[in-house]
């Protein structure tokens, strides 16, 4: 199922457009109040857009009633049917429908039985935990035989440690019954697990549309760099270029290379760097570029990872993240250390109109 | 400052026993995260230390005096809300002052600590905005410089960051440790979210099911935890159902699927030969190394999938004695050369590995979440 | 048969999905709301505004008239005012309560609320008033009059500030007062600071609704009022003399000034502040202590006995005594005035099961539209004000604006009328109640309902149906109980049929000669089915629980 839209100026969405392919699991990412959810509903057709077009399979289905529209929406908080049993509310879809009452039944155990929840079909919603509520809720969906999912948060009212766990049930369930997926979230962990594509949205705008791979390893702004990974970044004006690198000449007079040669002479330009593409050593490896020194000001111990936040010599911070087993024990507070980063490694950005303050501001 | 003592406070509703002998030491000045998943009973432990909840036995005490037939508007405690529970009908200014001003101070006795504190959190220039017109961050900010202003010395936080998105989540939960640190109050913050409390407690305090499993720094629960449960809810854990074949010295074998592995031996954990045990280690310590290798701790197998996780790349792998386990590999920007049936071998480091004895109710049961 | 039933609905359902059709369903619902609701309501006293010269020359009427309406209001201001005093600590007592007669006040403090009004009136009459008055012990008697009246207002419209008021301290979430309590208040300043602010617009509700019903009530007051003569009072004077003119007048008067009134109440309740700059610790926590909240509970104990429920139910005693004295047997077998008396029965349930259908079909969809906010703010806003006209006028003066308009159509036979008259002044009770359990029913529900593949009506028939049938049950037999309450519009729109409480109202003048007892009797059987009925709301409402 193909899926392109255009969309002008909603309140909440302006000019979105992008396709999503068949059977592909896509994730709408984006800090609350970016969109997400109207997004969502515009596809499922609970609203309408002011401007532009919805197509399904090349339709266009703008005037298309929702239930009409043969797509599934799971809100986050599942609006499950609390008068009916887990068994009712599954057969919900196919009943109203008019399927007849055996059909109807089998498909429902069917999809109970590929949730695990075939054992609790007589039970109420509100007689069953959070994470069994959810599966219900996409179950209800599955019986549909619709084969467009659109999920609204579907962890997002699970505990930290249960969404970890749920993650790839909700991949693999989605993989293995041949369906597209829209899954909306502000958790770009989950994102990046889950999503054979990612589509970032901020204040109502398509900031990067692409593989985790590429969102992660290219993202192609500021807000994308910060929101997707954990990311430093240091004002800098461009020195000076040749036909492979450039030289940043950053704030105090420290001098970095990065592998960028976009950017002019003079330029007002952002360098970004992962903080796991950070190498951090207590010996002083002596002169070179890319080598800046400073003392260790906060050392955070993430459980796989330490993170260790530095103050530069020209007063810039700088954290870096490394596995546990090589961290551990080596850097105390005050400890004097040397932050290096390969050029490579370094994006380049145009130094933002608004501020950098603006673009890290995760809204 | 003050340090709190819980004993044995038991508290059941009905037919759940919401907390069951529940004894702990908070030390003075410390941050202390609880955490666990939902039902564990975290949030009844703090309403009580607060009064909301009465125990229906145990003892609470403050500063070495018995706080329990207190009433919570008597006990001083701070309390931070999961719901916030800004008053809606009040400014930020005057939710704030609301502690103060509720002890009788005048309204220009108050206005000192007030603006301290909302410079503190960078509040001043939203202290005449309704609740309602705040974003969720600012209210979050609100309802802790509302308990602050109130001159307590014990804060406790039901879950203060659950209304934030996550990346915001991430930046202001340092803010909160350096504020309470910087104050010098003692501090129990509850979560849900294990990553939170790994990255700020000075101790961490794991529940399930009403009673406390284990408590201690982050990184000793972390690498060396005494708990099965503990294990699986701090960051993530393989587990092998084992037996155990002999033990020598420092190091003890075990027969995992059919193949032996060599573990550090715990002193605390007396284990005989032929006994059922839990084998865990985390996914960033297995290694992998391509082809089919036949090593101490060394399982051989293939690749069954994989992702890209940014930072990182994880790897499903199934062994040929069936185990299966998940592995996580720094990233690097080229795309790796590691495919879904690629031949492989895992390495257990010794080192990393922990023991455990087998659960009487099952690992599935010790290990559920819900 | 089955499938012809199966192939409808789903012909049904197919309609649903198409906009043109639902939109038709709403039209005419808000068509009936402004045709048969509001424009009666205002045009009826419109047409005969020219009878008012006849007053207006007139000096004394003129200053009855004036004297009538200024009483009303002030009447019901200060019911609304004391009744919010003494019921509050009633509200507190029964939602934050831990003793055992909780649920036992809880109860009773509705009986005032669920008797009809003619019995409420006759029951104070007797209590105060009567040879048998337990007050003539004390050496004094009162009389009908204004004493009486305010006496009768304070013990219908208690109930109504405990209800509101309890509802909302149920529901509204404790943990503000928990957050308070952390930061140290009392319980005394906790309620002062945090509880009543944030329940003001509550307050004003209930303040409102204690006026609207003071002012309206008729049947009651006529019974009490003796000489004295309030507006209701007044339109059945003029009405029994044949003076149309004053009767014009009076009603016309009211329904201007009570949606004034009640607009301005509106408006200026929220700006009402109520002081919390400060904080008095240790008095606070005095008034705080077990002492004075046993204090506080223990006056309004006794007031609640003494003003409220003994007066109301004090009729008990001579309708036992008509049971034993032979009184039974005459009024079973329908002899001398009891014949009326069954037949205006039949009257008031067949009127109040008709008036009761027409608003369910014609509500449901006023309250979808006003609960799903579909039309927009301002449009909302103003269909559930046309919605509240009802409510906010005085019955009586409602009575004589229907009756106007609806006789003007020559054709419509007195019973029609009357059903009309019964509909609109019911239809509010079933809109609200409706729209309110509506609103509880979170959008995304239907919305995902459809999603599924649900059309319109059948979401509306296996999702909202079920999920508010409590709801359409209790809106139903409020507005039946209502219905067969109802006196004041009844009053000045019956010319020849008389509806039972019109009836016992003439019993009680003396304008047909009955016993104390045939009285008692006769009520008696008007609060057995209205109990019944609401025997049944509770067990429906309880059952839900």
């Amino acid at each position: 199922m193909r899926l392109a839209k255009r969309f002008g100026r909603t309140r909440a969405l302006e000019d979105v457009t992008f396709e999503v392919k068949d059977g592909e699991y896509l994730c709408v990412l984006g800090p609350t109040g970016s969109g997400k959810t109207t997004l969502l509903r515009l596809i499922a057709g609970i609203i309408e857009p002011d401007e532009g077009e919805v197509f399904m399979d090349d339709e266009r289905v703008n005037d298309v009633p929702a239930e009409e529209r043969n797509a599934v929406y799971v809100p986050q908080t599942y609006a499950l049917f609390p008068h009916m049993t887990v068994l009712e509310n599954v057969m919900f879809g196919p009943e109203a429908r008019q399927e007849p009452a055996n059909e109807a039944y089998e498909a429902a155990m069917r999809v109970l039985r590929l949730v695990r929840l075939d054992h609790r079909a007589d039970a109420f919603p509100n007689e069953l935990s959070g994470g069994m509520q959810q599966r219900v809720a996409l179950a209800r969906g599955l019986a549909t035989g619709f084969k467009l999912l659109l999920l609204d948060e579907p962890l997002g009212a699970l505990d930290a440690r249960l969404r970890l766990e749920l993650r790839g049930d909700l991949r693999r369930l989605a993989k293995e019954s041949g369906l597209t997926v829209i899954h909306v979230t502000h958790d770009q962990e989950e994102a990046m697990t889950v999503a054979d594509r990612i589509l970032v949205l901020r204040m109502g705008r398509v900031q990067q549309h692409g593989t985790p791979f590429h969102v992660y390893n290219r993202p192609e702004n500021v807000f994308v760099a910060n929101f997707v990974g954990r990311t430093n970044f240091l004002e800098g004006i461009v020195e000076a270029r040749n036909r492979e690198r450039s030289t940043v000449r950053l704030r105090g007079s420290l001098s970095v290379d990065v592998a960028d040669t976009s950017h002019e002479d003079e330029e007002d330009v952002i360098v970004a760097v992962r903080e796991e593409n950070t190498l951090l050593t207590g010996d002083d490896p002596g002169e070179g570029r890319n080598v800046l020194d400073g003392e260790v000001t906060q050392i955070y111990f993430l459980g796989a990872y330490i993170r260790l936040e530095v103050r530069l010599r020209n007063g810039d911070v700088v954290s870096s993240l490394m596995p546990t087993d090589i961290l551990l024990g080596k850097f105390r507070v005050g400890d004097r250390v040397w932050v290096s980063f390969y050029p490579g490694s370094a994006l380049v950005y145009d130094y933002p109109t608004l501020g950098l303050r603006h673009e890290l501001e995760a809204y | 400052m003050p340090e709190v003592r819980l004993e044995k406070v038991t508290k059941t509703y009905g037919k759940i026993t919401a907390l069951r002998d529940a004894s702990l030491e908070i030390h003075s000045g410390e941050y202390l995260c609880i955490v666990g998943p939902s039902g564990c009973g975290k949030t009844t432990l703090i309403k009580s230390i607060a009064g909301i909840v009465q125990p229906d036995s145990g003892e609470t005490y403050i500063d070495g005096e018995s706080v329990t037939p207190l009433p919570v508007e008597d006990r001083g405690t701070g309390y931070v809300f999961q719901e916030i529970a800004l008053f809606p009908h009040m400014n930020v200014y005057d939710n704030v002052s609301y502690g103060l001003m509720v002890k009788g101070e005048s309204v220009d006795g108050r206005r000192g600590t007030v603006t301290e504190m909302l410079d503190m959190l960078s509040m001043r220039g939203s202290s005449r905005f309704l609740p309602s017109e705040l974003s969720g961050g600012a209210r979050q900010k609100t309802a802790i410089a509302r308990a602050l202003a109130s001159g307590s010395t014990l804060l406790l936080l039901d879950e203060p960051l659950g209304a934030l998105d996550f990346k915001v989540r991430t930046v202001i939960r340092y803010e909160l440790k350096r504020l309470v640190k910087g104050l010098g109050l003692t501090a129990v913050h509850v979560t849900h979210d294990q990553e939170e409390a790994l990255s700020i407690a000075d101790r961490i305090v794991v529940m399930k099911a009403g009673r406390i499993i284990e408590v201690g720094p982050p990184d000793e629960l972390y690498l060396n935890p005494r708990n099965l449960f503990t294990a699986k809810f701090l960051g993530e854990a393989n587990f092998f159902a084992c037996r155990v074949l002999g033990l020598t010295g420092k190091t003890c074998r075990v027969d995992a699927g059919g193949a032996t592995l060599s573990i550090k031996r715990r002193e605390d954990l007396d284990l005989k030969p032929g006994e059922d045990c839990v084998v865990a280690i985390r996914p960033e310590f297995v290694k992998l190394v391509h082809g089919r290798w036949s090593r101490e701790n060394t399982l051989q197998g293939t690749i069954t999938e994989g992702s890209f996780l940014g930072d990182a790349r994880s790897y499903g792998v199934e062994t040929l004695n069936g185990l299966k386990a998940q592995l996580k590999v720094p990233a690097s920007e080229e795309e790796p050369d590691i495919r879904v049936g690629d031949e492989v071998s895992i390495v257990l480091p010794e080192e990393h590995m922990l023991i455990y004895r087998y659960p009487p109710e099952g690992l599935e049961k010790e290990l559920a979440l819900e | 048969m089955a499938g012809i039933i199966h192939r409808f609905s789903v012909l049904m359902d197919d309609i649903s999905s198409k906009p043109p059709a639902r939109k038709l369903v709403y039209a005419g619902a808000v068509f009936f709301l402004v045709a048969f609701i509001l424009l009666p309501t205002i045009l009826g006293i419109t047409f005969k505004l020219n009878l008012v010269s006849d007053v207006l020359n007139n000096g004394e009427l003129m200053a009855r008239a004036e004297g009538a309406i200024f009483w009303s209001f002030a009447i019901a201001f200060t019911i609304a005012l004391f009744d919010l005093v003494a019921g509050l600590p009633m509200a507190w007592f029964i939602a934050r309560g831990n003793s055992r007669w909780v649920s036992v006040i809880d109860a009773l403090v509705d009986i005032p609320f669920v008797i009809p009004t003619v019995a409420l009136g006759f029951s104070t009459l007797l209590f105060w008033t009567g040879s048998s008055s337990p007050i003539s012990f004390l050496g004094f008697t009162l009389s009908p009059g204004l004493a009486l009246i305010l006496l009768l207002h304070f013990a219908f419209s208690f109930p109504v500030i405990v209800r509101v008021m309890v509802g909302e301290l149920l529901s509204y979430k404790g943990v503000y007062e928990t957050a308070a309590k952390t930061l140290g208040a009392k319980a005394f300043t906790v309620a002062r600071t945090v509880t009543l602010p944030i329940l003001r617009p509550a307050l004003i509700a209930a303040f409102l609704l204690a006026f609207a019903r003071s002012l309206s009530e008729t049947g009651a007051t006529i019974i009490v009022a003796g000489a004295f003569e309030n507006g209701p009072v007044f339109i059945k004077n003029a009405k029994d003399a044949g003076l149309k003119g004053p009767m014009v007048l009076v009603s016309f008067t009211l329904i201007l000034t009570s949606i004034a009134v009640f607009a301005m109440i509106r408006v200026l309740g929220t700006r009402l502040k109520i002081p919390m700059r400060n904080a008095y610790p240790r008095q606070e926590g005095a008034l705080s202590s077990r002492r004075s909240v046993g204090l506080r509970d223990a006056t309004t104990m006794v007031i609640f006995l003494l003003f409220v429920l003994i007066p109301s139910v004090f009729i008990t005693f001579p309708a036992i005594e008509a049971a034993t004295d032979g009184t039974l047997g005459r009024a079973l077998s329908g002899s001398g005035i009891w014949s009326n008396y069954w037949q205006a029965m039949g009257l008031s349930y067949l009127i109040g099961v008709i008036a009761t259908l027409i608003n369910i079909v014609a509500g449901l969809p006023v309250a979808i539209l006003i609960a799903r906010r579909r039309l927009g703010k301002t449009l909302t806003t103003l269909l559930e004000a046309t919605a509240n006209v009802p409510i906010v006028v005085p019955s009586v003066a409602l009575g004589v604006s229907l009756s106007f308009f609806w006789r003007s159509f020559s054709f419509l036979p007195e019973f029609w009328i009357l059903v009309f008259a019964h509909t609109t002044i019911t239809y509010t009770y079933f809109v609200q109640a409706m729209a309110a359990s509506l609103e509880g029913i979170p959008t995304e529900m239907e919305e995902t309902a459809r999603t599924l593949g649900s059309k319109p009506l059948n979401v509306f028939r296996r999702i909202v149906v079920p999920l508010t049938k409590y709801s359409i049950f209790s809106g139903a037999i409020l507005t039946f109980t209502r219905s067969v309450d109802e006196t004041g519009a009844t009053t000045a729109v019956a010319d020849q049929l008389k509806t039972a409480p019109v009836l016992l109202v003439s019993w009680i003048k003396q304008t047909v000669p009955a016993t104390t007892s045939d009285i008692a009797l006769g009520i008696s059987f008007l609060v057995l089915t209205s109990f019944a009925s609401l025997l049944v709301l509770r067990l429906l409402v309880y059952r839900r629980r």
